[in-house]
């Protein structure tokens, strides 16, 4: 049979490309982040630098206070996983496992906020931290987001799939509301809090947009913005240092997801099907 | 034995007292602190950008004039915003419709068993969890007019140089180009998932009718994934009228306002030019066509559980 | 220790009144079996006495305590539910102690009570594993074993053998009998099937549309059904039961209370051959269907009472054969207008209509 061959030349020739369009940019970046400034500045490139210049990387960290970004970025983080966690856990499970009066329009209330994205209502919650003086504070940068609409949403649909024998058998072995939520509901609702946290995690360590918004100083700045800075404090030249910082911001990340790949793809999938 | 029962009796009412009014109280305890946030930081700000819209204000002045509608009158009759419109429709409308085509067609082509199917779909979607920040330099690098890795390979195939983010012919379509490359990760997964989740036995089904491959595809594909291309398509109209880091650090908005969108619009005027009752207006014009979106998306997810 | 008490029990959802005004009381160390068609309002009953639903109106008492206003927890008793509700992420050890944890009982006499009751129940050696690691049967006795430890006076179980298969059903029901004779306590036991509430209680509560039908010993409830509807739905198949007129010029001089007549498909005969025996009623029949089941037989028959099924030990006939159905007058059970066997329509009734009818 001939076809089958030609058909997988082909097909391994397609998947080849897909490769180098999606690899290529960061082996890339990789590339040259370790060349010379000279190297950068050849036409045709060149792929492999002579020497790795692993100093790039100590300069970019040197440019700017990056330590503090990197603790700011930690902490920014850390909170809102936290923060989220303790609003989300009981606001779902009350949505889920309640009935109270006026429970329909707060679920409604949730639900609009859900749809109001970030990026349309910056300017007047800009103007509601500046007026509460807490602008260009890391908590700036946390109290927005110490809850989330989405992660009450998925988590109350988690909970409602309980079966509710399972609570009023609890409830016979006298345990109390907080015990049923940590025994039963939570270890049940696991693959969901996981997905949660990695899609919070991801999200808010990656935001570039809040932190440039919400901050002037670098005494609240996080590392996107930090390495996003890195331009205008080279001047706009020097690429090699620029990707040596943006490698320092990708390669934990990619590390990640080297390694909870399939977790990380299922969380962002499901969140998309839902 | 009466005295029994009446003691009894209040001992009841008692316990139903103290019970019922913590019952009662949980569930609002519960929900507050969630309740409290987004009243704070999302529907108490919503009304303030729409007062603000009605309202000139440079920031630092102690009063806010009333000036009616005069900023979304001056919205529409600016030459500037008017290009904000048309770059923001532009860029949504091409980078939705590329992505979903794409991630289609490589949702059909890569929904296989198979080691390297994985790795390819993992490779894919790696874009998705890089900092946009990231994102925008790297291509910054690779679009560059003279060293660029874009143009190199341009090169190589005898196509000229392309000045990609310098030109206003380009640099929109630049942009363009980079929202697919990072969003097409995402939506060929979410295909592949809606693929997965399509019953085998409809499949089987057909075959045993010996319908062609084909009319499979559209009869039976189609209007099975059609919930997930629906989903997808508003979504992404929803993100990408949002779109504001790459151009931030990639364009500014230019050259000569080719890139300027809405987000980005707003941000200038708000944080730039101070005109924060101006910029609230443009805002509740963006408010006012997500909303649209929204309210579509909802009308036909309702519809769609009807019809099931 | 622990009678239960309903009194003028009512409960109504949105209009809809599934409970009505009943009055039982269920003895001390009795194994009660509430049964009923579905909608008939046992589960209602058993999730008011657990506490899981509160009463519209009445009281409920278990033991001398008037338990309304108490929590389920409250309330002195244990469940086992249908599905077993058996924690899926705790261990079988986790999922028998949890109660007892969560009334801070110490950590040794919990490791003794535990390993007792696994002992009991027999899973010992399956402590440490999930539930979803076990059979059918084992979780049952998971479910069980964590109603057990609580030492309850009152022991409420929910169809709990609905999910077993047939052969696990039976022998499931022969430990549950056994295990109350153990533990003496009251059990209040719901389902639906008639063969299991014969065979395993000794108080039989047959319910329909929130009202109490009968209540009794399984053998008085066979023998002496209530009304029609107790008649009807305890025994297999059903009693055959007519409108007084179908028996016209069949057997005259029925008293004038006897509305309807009523026969078990057990107790009539059926043969190919006439035999005229006396106080009994013979019809020549047509087989409709027959149902062979190896010890017996089930027929369908026609005859000019009308459509019945009749129940037979004897070698099976064939089928579309002609034969005669004979019915002792002993064995008829008449019922007054209301179908319900009136206390002066019992067996002096029969005995006159034995001695009056036209043979």
């Amino acid at each position: 049979m001939k076809t089958p061959s030609i058909f997988k030349a082909v097909n391994g020739l397609g998947l080849l490309l897909l490769f180098i369009i999606f690899a290529m940019p960061f082996v890339w970046m990789a590339s040259t982040a370790f060349k010379t400034l000279g190297e950068t500045l050849t036409f045709p490139p060149v792929w492999i630098p002579e020497t790795l210049q692993w100093e790039n990387f100590t300069q970019a960290w040197n440019s700017g206070p990056f330590l503090k970004y990197f603790f700011n970025s930690v902490i920014v983080t850390l909170f809102i996983l936290i923060l989220q966690f303790a609003t989300i856990i009981p606001a779902a499970y009350a949505f889920a496992r309640y009935n109270f009066p006026l429970k329909n329009f707060f679920f409604a209330l949730t639900m609009i906020c859900l749809m109001i994205p970030s990026q349309l209502i910056f300017l007047p919650v800009y103007l509601n931290l500046s007026s509460w003086g807490i602008l260009d504070t890391i908590w700036g940068l946390i109290l927005p987001f110490v809850t989330s609409a989405f992660g009450i949403f998925l988590l109350r649909q988690s909970f409602m799939q309980v079966p509710e024998e399972l609570l009023e058998a609890a409830r016979l072995d006298d345990a109390t509301e907080w015990q049923i939520i940590r025994k039963i509901m939570l270890p049940l609702a696991k693959p969901v809090l996981v997905t949660l946290a990695l899609f919070s995690f991801i999200a808010h360590w990656n935001d570039y947009f809040w932190p440039l918004v919400m901050t002037t100083t670098d005494t609240a700045r996080t590392l996107p913005l930090g390495i996003a800075m890195l331009r205008q404090v080279e001047g706009g030249a020097s690429w090699n240092i620029v990707m040596a910082g943006n490698l320092l911001l990708v390669l934990p990340i990619l590390v990640i997801f080297f390694f909870a790949q399939r977790h990380i793809i299922r969380a962002f999938v499901y969140t998309g099907v839902k | 034995m009466a005295l029994i029962k009446a003691s009894m009796g209040m001992e009841r009412r008692a316990e139903r007292r103290s019970l019922v009014s913590w019952a009662n109280v949980r569930p609002y305890a519960m929900i507050s602190p969630a309740i409290v946030v987004f009243c704070l930081f999302f529907i108490y700000p919503i009304g303030y950008m729409i007062y603000l819209s009605f309202h000139d204000w440079n920031f630092v002045s102690p009063t806010k004039e009333f000036v009616g509608t005069a900023n979304f009158t001056h919205l529409l009759s600016d030459r500037d915003f008017r290009e904000v419109i048309v770059n923001s429709f532009i860029y949504t409308f091409a980078s939705v419709f590329l992505t979903i085509s794409i991630s289609l067609m490589l949702a059909l082509w890569l929904n296989r068993r198979g080691a390297i199917y994985s790795f390819m779909q993992a490779s894919i979607f790696s874009p998705h969890i890089i900092s946009l920040v990231s994102v925008s330099m790297l291509w910054m690098w690779i679009m560059d007019a003279d060293y660029g890795l874009l143009n190199w390979a341009l090169n190589l195939i005898g196509i000229e140089s392309i000045p990609w983010l310098t030109s206003p012919d380009y640099a929109l379509a630049s942009l363009i180009l980079v929202a697919v490359w990072k969003g097409i990760g995402f939506n060929t997964l979410v295909f592949i998932a809606g693929l997965q989740s399509i019953p085998k036995d409809l499949y089987e089904a057909a075959e045993l009718d010996q319908t062609p491959p084909w009319r499979r595809f559209l009869r039976l594909t189609v209007p099975m994934l059609s919930p997930t291309l629906f989903f997808l398509t508003i979504i992404g109209l929803i993100n990408s009228f949002q779109v504001f880091e790459t151009i931030n650090l990639m364009t500014a908005g230019g050259p000569i306002n080719s890139t300027n969108t809405f987000v980005y619009y707003i941000y200038q005027n708000g944080f730039q030019f101070f005109k924060i009752g101006y910029a609230s207006a443009a805002g509740v014009i963006l408010l006012v066509i997500l909303s649209v979106l929204t309210v579509i998306y909802f009308k036909v997810l309702s519809k769609r559980v009807h019809y099931r | 220790m622990a009678e239960i008490r309903f009194e003028n029990i009512s409960k109504t959802f949105n209009e809809d009144r599934v409970v009505k005004n009943i009055s039982l009381t269920i003895k001390d160390g009795s194994f009660t079996v509430l049964v009923g068609p579905s909608g008939c309002g046992k589960s209602t009953i058993l999730r008011m006495l657990a506490g899981f639903e509160k009463q519209t109106e009445g009281d409920i008492w278990i033991g001398d305590k008037l338990v309304n206003d108490l929590s389920p927890s409250k309330r002195d008793i244990a469940m086992v539910f249908q599905n077993y509700a058996l924690y899926p992420t705790m261990t079988v050890k986790g999922n028998i102690e949890f109660g007892l944890t969560n009334r801070k009982v110490p950590k040794k006499e919990r490791e003794q009570l535990v390993g007792e009751i696994a002992g009991i129940v027999g899973l010992t050696e399956h402590l440490n594993k999930k539930p979803d690691k076990l059979s059918g049967g084992q979780r049952q006795r998971v479910a069980l074993a964590r109603a057990m430890v609580k030492k309850p006076k009152v022991f409420i179980l929910d169809e709990p053998l609905s999910n077993l298969d047939a052969k696990l059903r039976t022998q499931m029901r022969t430990e549950l009998i056994q295990l109350h004779e153990k533990l003496g306590t009251t059990f209040v036991y719901v389902t639906h099937d008639q063969v299991e509430a014969m065979s395993m209680g000794d108080e039989i509560i047959i319910l329909n549309h929130g009202v109490v039908q009968q209540k009794a010993a399984p053998i008085d409830v066979y023998e002496n059904p209530g009304n029609i509807f107790a008649a009807e739905f305890i025994g297999q198949p059903p009693m055959n039961v007519f409108e007084r007129s179908a028996f016209a010029g069949t057997l005259d001089g029925l008293p004038e209370e006897a509305h309807y007549i009523g026969f078990r498909p057990e107790h009539a005969g059926i043969s190919s051959t006439s035999a005229s025996v006396p106080h009994t009623i013979e019809l020549e029949s047509e087989i409709l269907a027959l149902e062979t089941l190896g010890a017996e037989t089930i027929y369908k028959v026609k005859n000019r009472i009308g459509v019945m099924n009749i129940r037979s030990f004897a070698a099976p006939l064939p089928k579309n054969a002609s034969c005669f159905v004979t019915i002792p007058f002993e064995k008829l059970y008449p019922f007054g207008a209301d179908k319900t066997a009136g206390p002066g329509l019992d067996l002096s009734v029969k005995k006159e209509a034995a001695l009056n009818g036209v043979d």
